[in-house]
């Protein structure tokens, strides 16, 4: 049975087909939730929450997106949210640094451009969540779907119903931000003021 | 350098495979020739490699808690709904009444017209049927809600977070789940009740945004019952909103009369905001 047909019969209620569709897509949507959060508990929650959503409004699907944008869609506006309270009960994250200048400020003869350095340092997955989690959240997302199944800038913009422009620039300046994290670039300030990282069992 | 500089956008394009075939060549023939940004661009792939290799498999029970989450509350959705909006009339047609009725007791002669006291009088019996709104065990007997078929209480509570995208004013054109994003707002004052507009730009003033909820005469200490856990919002001018969660939006709407439910803000939002006013 084909997508579209799974999606429709989902739409009149169609239980087994909508399992077929989570079964299809969860991956997607958990890792995006786990990248967002950096906590495996977080993330199954999102995940249900997420394709809750997407079985209550899966009737009103147009199929003028893919189904998988229109779920990262939901998935990352249900753990954008979930940020958003984690930071009004006082979790804070990494200030952005708005300068656009700042992708270009490294000297040639920068030892720290070395991709060894970043591949030893990124070697333990935890520390790559925690970098994740020191991006300002809409940076972690763009980049964070720019790693599913390599969304393209307009499929990620469409999630994010932002302008191609947008995604492009939030996506290079994550890049940038995780390169300087990964070679401690980050000022010791700002990451002192990082409260959660790594993954939580 | 000012050339290397020129080739970081292109560097982007290329990771993110958006550029041309040319664009890559292009890129490819500068790397070969600068150290520098070779080790840029082998950076950038470093850093995408990590975020990658993140990916793992989600738990084995993750399909069937979610299935699981679906068909405990599927039975409900439409039922709820249903029973919602007869309690959303209600409570309007309460208000209405209620409001008049403060009219008839601000009139400074102080006299009172055969309407005015039949308005009275219905707005007392209005209030009954509030006081009995506000005892969650006396649910199935509210007047309000005897159009629709009451739940006790405890089957009530016992609901899992609901969630109607359809019924989202803000639903996208192309993204039905714009509904599922909602937020939900309670707020509270003395006298001089402020208006629902008052309230929401309040919210939106103090960087709030969400669904919007402005309940008439339920205190706080009845709220606090049903929602044990919710959060208080000091805004402008006094004014208090409570945030509570999904799960407790959905009960509060089933227990009370919401006289106003709006969304307010982006579709980002899935924040739930209690006015109460009295």
């Amino acid at each position: 049975m084909d997508e579209k047909t799974l999606i429709e019969r989902a739409g009149k209620g169609d239980e087994a087909a909508f399992e077929t569709l989570v079964r299809t897509h969860e991956k997607m949507v958990y890792n995006l939730a786990l990248r967002m959060t950096g906590s495996r508990e977080d993330a199954f929650d999102l995940s249900q929450t997420t394709f809750l959503k997407a079985w209550h409004a899966i009737s009103l699907f147009q199929f003028d997106s893919k189904f998988s944008t229109w779920l990262c869609r939901i998935a990352s506006n249900t753990c954008i949210d979930f940020l958003r309270k984690e930071k009004r009960r006082g979790v804070v994250s990494l200030t952005v640094p708005d300068e656009a200048d700042r992708l270009y400020e490294l000297s040639v003869a920068d030892e720290r451009l070395n991709p060894a350095v970043i591949v030893e340092v990124a070697a333990q997955r935890d520390a790559v969540f925690q970098a994740l989690q020191a991006l300002p959240k809409d940076y972690r997302v763009a980049l964070s779907l720019r790693a599913i199944e390599d969304m393209s800038y307009e499929e990620i913009a469409e999630a994010l119903d932002v302008k191609t422009g947008t995604v492009k620039s939030r996506i290079s300046r994550a890049r940038e931000m995780l390169r300087q994290h990964f070679t401690g670039n980050l000022s010791e300030d700002t990451s002192s003021k990082q409260e959660k990282g790594g993954v939580q069992r | 350098m000012k050339e290397c500089e020129t080739y970081l956008p292109l560097m982007m394009l290329v990771l993110d495979g958006e550029a041309s075939q040319e664009e890559v060549q292009a890129l490819h023939a500068h790397l070969e020739e600068c150290e520098a940004c070779r080790m840029r661009y082998e950076s950038y792939l470093a850093v995408d490699e990590a975020i990658k290799r993140t990916e793992e498999e989600p738990p084995e029970q993750l399909t069937a808690a979610i299935m699981n989450g679906i068909c405990q509350e599927k039975p409900r959705v439409g039922h709820w709904l249903h029973r919602y909006r007869f309690t959303a009339i209600a409570a309007v047609a309460a208000l209405v009444v209620l409001v008049g009725a403060r009219v008839t007791w601000n009139t400074p002669s102080g006299k009172s017209s055969a309407a005015a006291d039949h308005m009275e009088n219905a707005a007392a019996a209005e209030m009954e049927v509030a006081e009995d709104a506000l005892e969650p065990q006396e649910v199935p007997q509210m007047a309000a809600f005897q159009e629709a078929p009451a739940e006790p209480a405890a089957e009530v509570a016992a609901e899992e977070p609901a969630l109607q995208p359809a019924e989202n004013p803000d639903g996208g054109q192309n993204f039905g789940a714009d509904a599922s994003l909602k937020e939900e707002t309670v707020y509270s004052s003395e006298e001089n009740a402020p208006s629902f507009p008052e309230c929401i730009k309040a919210l939106q003033e103090a960087g709030y945004s969400g669904h919007v909820m402005y309940l008439t005469d339920v205190s706080r200490e009845k709220l606090e019952q049903v929602v044990p856990d919710m959060r208080e919002i000091a805004l402008e001018d006094g004014l208090v909103a409570y945030e509570i969660g999904e799960s407790d939006a959905a009960v509060v709407q089933t227990r009370f009369p919401v006289s106003e439910d709006r969304v307010s803000g982006t579709d980002s939002e899935e924040h739930y905001f209690i006015f109460l006013v009295s």
